[in-house]
């Protein structure tokens, strides 16, 4: 049984939204703790407490997603929102006005989409302030982009190889993939398209190796199907 | 939580205790007081703007007390300033309450809208019923959901509960669907 893209899109909401009645309960955790989770500095087992905590804790969620915001970090969850919710069109907006500005100077003629993705090496994840970020950006043609040419291409860097992934974002059905690819595009087959209706929302990931630096991983991009 | 509780912070007091321990103290204050409130002021959510000043001055407490633990010099960096405004500012959403239904976050608005009253009370019972479903899915899918609800994709949930991302991705579908079969019996629709 699937969900449509704006199902997704009002449970989320639902899900985020607070009601005056809801207090705070005996068992919330100290702010600091919320921080860490979200920068990915507990245990799993402690953010497996948390997470299900904030399943329950209209509060938690709100500071949760208040966390995310603190740090330029925080863009990999916004821009990798299951959908594009009225807040998530806002930041795409601003994302694509702070691209414009710092990359004019780069492939003109392409339509940028999504905002910056901060990438993060493995094994830095915990140190979120000092971790190096490396701006990786989808540029695309256009928005949506038509299935015979849906050609994908990112930020290159210099000796990397790359692996894309593509979900249906409704289901999160895996709809392509390629690994190991020398250059920084990558076009997602016809047949792979083939039945998506016009406006199907997909979400690409990319993930990047980097000589010296190991892989990196970014956030989701969201592309609309033709 | 924080000692939020207390009597109104007053500026003068602070600045007189300060003098004993440090002659600059008072202008240490002004310059936390501006650098957090601009982080507390980006941060706040609308429905906590009247508390905010309270916010600021909280923070700025905890500064000082860093500060005096610190050497002479120390400065808090930007991030350092965003992480007291945070801490603060969570304290303040436990202790107050949004005051009217209107001003609740999350523009969240129910698919089937009828008038004021009908909408007001199908909005609440869908917000109660998403939580309530979440809670009744088995554990590893109700973390997947959390996740997914709160913005993470498959390959972000996999990176912070260490699965494949077959797996978040099994996990975030099969959990999905269990939300809908549940709101529907509940006679809603997501
Ligand atoms: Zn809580």
């Amino acid at each position: 049984m699937k969900l449509e893209n704006d199902e997704v899109s009002r449970l989320s909401q639902a899900f985020r939204s607070r009601l005056p009645s809801d207090a705070p309960r005996s068992d919330c955790p100290p702010p600091e703790h919320i921080l860490k989770g979200v920068r990915q500095e507990l245990s799993r087992q402690d953010l497996s407490g948390l997470v299900l905590h904030v399943a329950q804790c209209p509060l938690c969620t709100q500071s949760w997603k208040l966390a995310e915001e603190l740090t330029p970090d925080a863009s990999i969850s916004m821009a990798s929102a299951p959908v594009l919710s009225r807040p998530g069109l806002r930041r795409h907006f601003v994302g694509a006005i702070a691209a414009a500005i710092l990359l004019t100077a780069l492939s003109v003629g392409l339509y940028r989409t999504g905002v910056f993705f901060p990438v993060q090496a493995p094994g830095q994840v915990g140190t979120s302030r000092s971790v190096e970020k490396l701006k990786l950006e989808l540029l695309i043609a256009a928005d949506p982009l038509p299935r015979d040419n849906f050609l994908l291409t990112w930020t290159e860097f210099s000796d990397a190889s790359y692996d894309v992934e593509v979900y249906r974002s409704n289901d999160v059905t895996a709809i392509s993939q390629a690994r190991g690819l020398n250059v920084a595009e990558y076009r997602v087959p016809q047949e792979s398209l083939a039945g998506l209706p016009t406006g199907t929302n997909l979400q690409v990931f990319v993930e990047v190796h980097v000589p010296g630096i190991g892989a990196v991983t970014s956030g989701t991009f969201t592309v609309r199907v033709r | 939580m924080s000692g939020g509780h207390e009597q109104p912070f007053d500026r003068a007091i602070v600045s007189l205790e300060s003098r004993e321990n440090a002659p600059n103290e008072g202008a240490e204050y002004i310059r936390f007081e501006k650098l957090l409130g601009e982080e507390v002021r980006r941060l706040c959510p609308h429905w906590l703007w009247n508390h905010r000043e309270d916010i600021v001055q909280e923070g700025v407490i905890t500064l000082l007390k860093v500060k005096r633990k610190r050497e002479a010099n120390w400065r808090p960096n930007r991030s350092y300033l965003r992480d007291v405004a945070y801490t603060r500012i969570v304290d303040a959403m436990r202790k107050h309450r949004p005051q009217e239904v209107a001003m609740a976050p999350a523009d969240f608005d129910p698919p089937s809208a009828g008038p004021d009253p009908h909408r007001e009370h199908l909005r609440r019972e869908i917000i109660e019923a998403v939580r309530e479903c979440l809670s009744q899915l088995v554990k590893p899918r109700r973390l997947a959901v959390t996740l997914f609800l709160l913005g993470d994709g498959v390959p972000r949930i996999a990176e912070r509960m260490n699965w494949t991302r077959r797996k978040a991705s099994n996990l975030v579908y099969r959990g999905l669907a269990n939300m809908r079969d549940c709101l529907t019996r509940k006679g809603l629709k997501p």
